[in-house]
């Protein structure tokens, strides 16, 4: 059996008040906890746009210009050429670009400005 | 074609005991769990992602209907990047190791558990369906034993690893199934490639017709359209006479055959149309959205919308994230899972093109799904057929070996965390969670594995991706607005799927919505999910902003 962690969280069942005092817990200063959520949320839109806007453009694409599907690259036709070949590298470039720029969001966080 | 079975399922399972023999405690495999490097586990990843829907189906639907399917891939690599953005790092920091787990720590709520357990069940029921339903059409096919006996093999295969293992999943295995799946493909692929540009440069586009002389056998009584007349050598009985080998020179027309027959058609007879798959011809199989289906543009943007938001739901991948050592590592081992799905996916394809010159019968009976394995022994006859297909083979019961195994320990790890019961109430769950797709399978209708493994991710995209984007994302979820979005999505979308498995075939719009439900399901989660958690303000869980912080603040500046 894989050893299982149970988080426990103290007075979980309790309601409280829905306005509770700033948490203790939250060492790093709740202003700067939300404008790191805030950056990494800013980030992951970012790259879902890309993604929203590539898988719903191109079916539309085709289903609008249906001449585009006749068209040869290479002896292949263009929509096989751009879904087989062409899309993929956009997600593994998405990818290592949003983990770049979510590290560096980390850094921003973790090593506070220094005073000038 | 036993031997090559034999051989495969042989090499599969060596593989698979050498991996699974050394003994882990629970505390060492914790510790040991730890140091799984991004690539090392980004390689498990991707293992137990490639099941034999993605492994077999997708070249087989590439086969039966073209360019409608390659958005497929597409989608399900981008539903990883989607994982990737939203989910691995937050979850990871969680520290909770099921998804049960994450929703009963975020809300602090039993109800909110049983809900999201009830969700995991029905995604790996759905899951496990189709690669029951491929191991027996490959068994069936490679070897002409009952498809029931391939159905068998996958049960005991997982059972004999879950049973007495209990919970242990062990990363190097699925790491090394992952590189064996990859020269399955990669290595034909390179091969199949070569010998179609030196034997000819036939168009796949062309209505398909056979190749080279290719004998069919009925696997039921069936009607069949001839398109354009040809002589073929009968064995069986055809259109109610029977015949012992003698050529019958068949015209343009229905005919019928009985189960059993075998019928020889020459090279360059054109592939009889089926009642079982519509043959798409020329044109309409090699541009998108002409293939005369259902609604194809909402089709594919549901299906699209359902892989890339279902990914994040699925339970047997979000749990390998809790071997990387903290958020970062999981984060950097999601981007190498999308780097080497990209790599698979670039395969099925080529697969699918070639099977549609080489294994044009595969249309006729409907087995798409095989595609991938008749096509060694099509392409190139004698020993070196005989070795890439053993090559294949073993591929393709590693994916359904991997992937069985992986859903049946998460499915069960999470309803026996409900249950209780340690060690034994493991057992019954394994076994719950193995017989009901083992029933539906059955029953089911629909040839085609890729067919029902979007219903799984349609379910996992309308119950558990609000769920997880809210939770991550979102301070003012409630256990209310949790319970309402899943019961809202998971339930229409669970409700579809059987539809589907149980053969409600329909016409216009319900039917396109009963194939892809995500179109309506997603949006239908999301909003009960935010609109009761609006409702009920007054029950935000005490403990959101530390869990807050928890899921986003780097480990080492808590």
């Amino acid at each position: 059996m894989t050893e299982r962690v149970t988080v426990t969280v103290p007075g979980a069942r309790r309601r409280g008040p829905r306005r509770r005092p700033p948490d203790e817990h939250a060492e790093p200063g709740a202003a700067r906890v939300r404008s790191l959520i805030r950056a990494q949320a800013r980030l992951a839109l970012a790259t879902l746009t890309i993604i929203f806007l590539l898988l719903a453009g191109l079916p539309m694409l085709f289903a609008c210009a249906p001449g585009l599907s006749h068209v040869r690259l290479l002896g292949v036709r263009l929509p096989w050429l751009i879904l087989c070949g062409g899309v993929q590298p956009v997600w593994v470039v998405a990818a290592h670009r949003h983990v770049r720029l979510a590290e560096r969001a980390e850094r921003a966080f973790t090593e506070p400005a220094r005073p000038e | 074609m036993i031997t090559v079975v034999a051989l495969a399922l042989l090499i599969a399972s060596l593989l698979g005991v050498s991996a699974r023999t050394r003994p882990a405690h629970a505390s060492d495999l914790y510790s040991a769990s730890r140091e799984v490097s991004p690539w090392w586990n980004a390689s498990a990843i991707s293992g137990e992602y490639i099941s034999a829907a993605a492994f077999l189906g997708m070249a087989g639907l590439v086969l039966a209907y073209g360019a409608d399917m390659l958005w497929l891939p597409i989608g399900a690599a981008a539903g990883h990047v989607v994982l990737l953005t939203l989910v691995t790092a937050p979850l990871r920091r969680s520290g909770a190791y099921t998804l049960s787990d994450f929703a009963a720590w975020r809300l602090g709520s039993r109800t909110v558990r049983h809900a999201v357990s009830t969700c995991v069940v029905v995604i790996g029921w759905f899951y496990l369906l189709p690669q029951f339903q491929g191991a027996g059409v490959t068994l069936s096919v490679i070897s002409g034993l009952p498809v029931w006996t391939g159905w068998m093999a996958v049960v005991l295969a997982v059972g004999a690893v879950v049973l007495p293992g209990g919970m242990r999943s062990i990363t190097g295995m699925q790491a090394v199934q992952f590189w064996l799946k990859l020269i399955a493909v990669v290595v034909p692929g390179l091969i199949f490639l070569a010998v179609w540009r030196l034997q000819n440069d036939a168009d796949a586009a062309r209505a398909p017709y056979f190749h080279r002389p290719t004998t069919v056998t009925a696997g039921t009584s069936a009607g069949m359209r001839i398109t354009a007349p040809a002589v073929v050598t009968v064995r069986g009985v055809l259109d109610g006479r029977r015949y012992d080998g003698e050529p019958v020179r068949l015209d343009t027309g229905p005919h019928r055959v009985r189960a059993g027959a075998r019928l020889r058609f020459p090279a360059g007879a054109a592939v009889p149309r089926t009642d079982r798959l519509a043959l798409l011809r020329g044109d309409r199989w090699a541009t998108p959205f002409s293939g005369g289906r259902n609604h194809p543009l909402a089709a594919t943007y549901s299906v699209l919308l359902s892989v890339l938001l279902g990914t994040m739901g699925l339970p047997h991948l979000v749990v390998r994230f809790y071997s990387n050592a903290g958020g970062r590592s999981a984060r950097r081992t999601a981007k190498l899972v999308v780097l080497m799905l990209a790599a698979f996916y670039l395969f099925p394809a080529l697969f699918g093109t070639l099977g549609r010159l080489y294994t044009p019968e595969l249309l006729m009976t409907g087995e798409t799904d095989a595609t991938l394995l008749m096509l060694p022994h099509r392409m190139l006859p004698g020993l070196s057929g005989d070795l890439l297909t053993i090559l294949v083979a073993t591929g393709a019961f590693a994916a359904f070996a991997s992937t069985s195994c992986g859903v049946v320990v998460a499915v069960s790890g999470s309803i026996a965390g409900n249950l209780g019961g340690g060690a034994s109430g493991f057992r019954r769950s394994a076994l719950i969670t193995m017989a009901v797709p083992l029933l539906l399978v059955t029953l089911t209708c629909v040839p085609q594995s890729m067919a029902l493994i979007t219903l799984a991710f349609a379910v996992a995209a309308s119950s558990l991706c609000p769920l997880l984007v809210l939770g991550v994302w979102w301070s003012r979820l409630t256990p209310a607005g949790a319970v309402a979005g899943v019961v809202a999505g998971g339930g229409p979308a669970t409700a579809a799927g059987l539809t589907r498995i149980l053969g409600g075939q329909r016409a216009g719009w319900l039917g396109m919505l009963i194939e892809q439900p995500a179109l309506v399901t997603v949006p239908l989660g999301f909003a009960a999910m935010i609109g009761v958690s609006l409702l009920t303000r007054a029950t935000v869980p005490v403990h959101t902003d530390r869990a807050m912080v928890r899921m986003h603040v780097p480990e080492d500046h808590r």
